[in-house]
């Protein structure tokens, strides 16, 4: 499952992750769900990047917690500068246990589609 | 004052003057039209079944189906600015199935825009199948109250392979009322600028498919999108006030 540049807002659940399959959400805002934001379970590992969490009761649980691999999220933005509470030190939306969000953006960070295209192009280079 | 509006006036004061010829004249072309959607292939038939087996074109016309609409292979349906309601007292009683070598094209008026629509005439809602090997395209259409239960879900698209036809397309497409908007089984299909709205399980389900949804509008769903053991990509989606945005499940 590829997200991109997509809004998410007001689900109880925005993206929910069964299995091992690859799935990358990237440069989407996700606001206000009433349960979770993301959640993956039995393997799944999404990978968040350049993602806008704000308002979420949970942005993103990891349903293996602490003792399996981390659900990669780096460059989001948590709604707060300081970064996700929970898991995080920060007062922004909270994460669980298994999710790698350092380093983070202190605002919203999302790229245009084009900047996007070209970050995918400068790595595959 | 020219001819043209010396007759029109001439026919309105007739008209006023004369009601019972009016009304004779009136019934007499309802007769003519039932005995033409009767007997024509190119319209569908008061009551039952209307199998197409050969191309027809439509367009900016009210039509009710009261029975199972069937393209057959080697038959195509290319409906531009149809209305078409499909009426029946129970679940299942009207319904639409496109079979392999089968074509369905629903697409806008070229002269007036007016778009096409799939809509529930009666108490029952219908069936939308599209099956393995039949080519379609709905573009700026309509359809609504599709579909009831797990095996006739809405438009459920079997089998369907977009790399091979560049037809296939949902484009500018709006779906309401049903149980899922549109199913993929073991199928690949692009879904673009779509409007999704209050379905019983689903907006779009998928199963062992591929799709590619592109500015997808979808709210009030239980669960926007569902995508099993598939390959799902979103961009520039807008997804909100549902139970659940996407659900992936890769292994049950």
């Amino acid at each position: 499952m590829i997200v991109g540049h997509s809004v998410f807002e007001s689900n109880v659940r925005h993206v929910r992750l069964v299995g091992n399959a690859p799935a990358r959400i990237h440069d989407s805002v996700l606001l206000f769900a009433s349960d979770v934001a993301v959640t993956a379970a039995e393997g799944a590992l999404p990978r968040l990047e350049y993602d806008d969490f704000v308002g979420n009761l949970l942005a993103v649980r990891n349903r293996a917690g602490a003792s399996g691999p981390a659900i990669p999220a780096s460059n989001c933005f948590w709604g707060s500068e300081d970064g996700p509470s929970g898991a995080g030190r920060g007062k922004g939306d909270p994460v669980s246990d298994g999710v790698d969000f350092a380093p983070w953006c202190r605002q919203s960070c999302i790229r245009t589609a084009r900047a996007d295209e070209r970050d995918a192009q400068r790595r595959v280079e | 004052m020219n001819r043209m509006n010396v007759m029109r006036r001439v026919a309105l004061v007739d008209l006023g003057r004369r009601p019972r010829a009016a009304t004779v004249g009136v019934l007499v072309a309802a007769v003519v039209l039932a005995s033409v959607a009767a007997a024509s292939p190119h319209l569908p038939p008061l009551e039952g079944d209307w199998v197409v087996s050969t191309p027809i074109v439509l367009a900016d016309a009210s039509l009710t189906i009261r029975g199972q609409l069937v393209v057959e292979n080697g038959g195509s349906l290319d409906l531009r600015g149809v209305s078409l309601s499909l009426e029946g007292n129970g679940d299942g009683d009207a319904g639409i199935e496109v079979r392999g070598g089968g074509v369905l094209l629903a697409r806008p008026s070229p002269a007036t825009g007016r778009r096409t629509r799939f809509r529930r005439g009666g108490r029952g809602r219908f069936s939308f199948a599209v099956r393995r090997g039949a080519d379609f395209l709905l573009d700026r259409t309509v359809v609504a109250g599709a579909g009831w239960d797990e095996a006739h879900p809405g438009l459920i698209v079997e089998g369907y392979d977009a790399g091979q036809s560049p037809r296939l397309r949902i484009v500018q497409a709006e779906f309401r009322g049903g149980f899922t908007g549109v199913t993929l089984r073991e199928s690949s299909l692009a879904i673009a600028a779509s409007r999704f709205r209050r379905h019983r399980k689903a907006a779009v389900a998928l199963d062992r498919s591929s799709a590619v949804l592109t500015a997808v509008d979808i709210r009030e769903e239980r669960t926007a999108i569902q995508a099993t053991r598939s390959t799902l990509t979103i961009e520039g989606g807008w997804i909100a006030e549902n139970g659940t945005g996407g659900r992936h499940v890769t292994r049950r």
